[in-house]
């Protein structure tokens, strides 16, 4: 079957069998393989992206459903070589440990972040909820989501 | 014959209903996808076609009718979460959405595919029975309207017939200081599958409850009214000891499957008291919140 999506601002036609999950189709045709493929049933969120802006697990979508829509992946947040002010606060916390919910967490947090810049500790974790981490790291994630929000509203300044 | 698995786009609800006849009863529906994805990941359900549901504007309506509200059977939770159409006597509608499983689920999941999956859990029947939803059905042989009580057969069954969809959800006008609220248990702060649910729903005049109605989810084979606690409730000013025996009558009402993987019998019975008492309080304090915005 043929399909438009636009991942990343770039547009792509694809054949896809209408079986297919949007995340095996990020991951082996587009070789986007920041969203992981872990539970498969919208339990775990390390397949997340935004659809349209929302945060979605890709693992629960088919490909075709997703057509001629706005994708982002977590390939999509830095610019330009520079990574997103999220990026970077992860980084400058050591939030992430072995790295696999990386992806998921970024995508659900810059969801939250694009539809209120100034999220309350429980705003964060309620957009997190979604979203496992098996290292169990959650503290310096939300710590970093919150110094993300900072930043990101200093620069509007 | 068909031979390969099949993914059909139809442009009305019409055509919906024609190629979902054609494909067969080894064909689905699929709206958010949330149910049906996972289940042909995991190689459960293997469907020969789909027909897409999601972008029919005549399942996307959500708007105010005659006082009452009409929600189209593909306005997601997220939607139904935001929107300032669903507060008032209606907030039970929008607590329930907004405790839907993760954030990803909210903007996925549609108010039809919860109703139409029968899952026991399924966060929106609890609300809509206490609401007296009406479903309107359509199907090869026009369409037809059914309360959402005799809708739900059994865990999983519904009185769909073959082919038929699901339009929207009807709600009739409410009265005067009428308010309605939903409380569950859950792993996170209220968010996520739940253990039990309490959705309540009265009008209270001069303190009193009134028209009291009480659904419970995750504690009885499908949702279902408590009689026994509604009849109790009425008349009664609710105070703490109201609120409990209301709590009590619903957790000795309450059928609890004993090999739930979420929580023991016992334990949903325990925590159905609370609930049930927070629910009716905060319907109460709604209520009373409307008649004192009313009087100014």
């Amino acid at each position: 079957m043929k399909i438009a999506l636009t991942v990343n601002g770039k547009a792509h036609r694809l054949d896809v069998s209408p079986d297919t999950t949007l995340l095996m189709v990020l991951r082996d045709e587009l070789r986007l393989i920041g969203a992981k493929r872990a539970c498969d049933g919208g339990e775990c969120g390390a397949c997340t992206v935004l659809l349209g802006g929302d945060a979605m697990t890709s693992c629960t979508i088919l490909a075709v459903t997703a057509r001629d829509r706005q994708i982002v992946t977590v390939e999509g947040l830095a610019r330009d070589g520079n990574l997103h002010p999220l990026q970077k606060a992860f980084i400058d916390r050591g939030a992430l440990q072995c790295g696999f919910c990386a992806g998921g967490m970024l995508t659900a947090a810059k969801a939250l972040l694009d539809r209120n810049p100034t999220p309350n500790r429980d705003q964060v974790k309620r957009a997190l909820a979604g979203n496992l981490c098996r290292c169990a790291g959650y503290q310096e994630i939300i710590d970093a989501v919150l110094d993300a929000a900072d930043t990101l509203r200093g620069d509007l300044r | 014959m068909r031979e390969a698995f099949e993914y059909l786009i139809p442009s009305c609800v019409d055509e919906a209903i024609v190629l979902r006849r054609q494909i067969g009863e080894q064909g689905c529906f699929i709206a958010g996808g949330t149910e049906i994805v996972p289940r042909m990941n995991r190689g459960e359900l293997a469907p020969i076609g789909l027909v897409e549901l999601s972008r029919l504007q005549e399942l996307c309506v959500l708007d105010h009718e005659d006082g009452g509200l009409r929600i189209g059977a593909m306005i997601t939770h997220a939607e139904v979460e935001r929107s300032p159409l669903t507060k008032g006597p209606w907030q039970a509608l929008s607590d329930a959405s907004s405790s839907i499983r993760s954030p990803q689920a909210i903007n996925q999941g549609t108010i039809g595919g919860n109703i139409v999956f029968g899952v026991p859990s399924a966060d929106l029947v609890p609300p809509f029975l206490a609401l007296e939803a009406n479903l309107r059905l359509k199907g090869a042989n026009g369409e037809r309207r059914l309360p959402l009580r005799d809708f739900l057969v059994g865990p999983y069954r519904n009185q769909l017939q073959d082919g038929e969809v699901l339009i929207e959800v009807r709600l009739s006008k409410a009265d005067e200081n009428f308010a309605s609220a939903f409380c569950k248990a859950a792993k996170y702060r209220g968010l996520g599958l739940a253990i039990a649910s309490v959705a309540a729903a009265l009008t209270l005049r001069e303190g009193r409850i009134h028209d009291a109605r009480i659904a419970i989810g995750a504690a009885t084979p499908v949702p279902r009214r408590i009689a026994e606690a509604e009849a109790f409730l009425e008349g009664k000013v609710p105070d703490e000891r109201v609120l409990r025996e209301a709590g009590q009558l619903v957790a000795a009402a309450a059928e609890p499957r004993e090999d739930s993987i979420r929580a023991s019998p016992f334990y949903k019975r325990r925590v159905l008291v609370p609930l049930t008492e927070r629910a009716v309080a905060s319907a109460a304090a709604r209520s009373r919140a409307q008649s004192s915005e009313d009087n100014k």
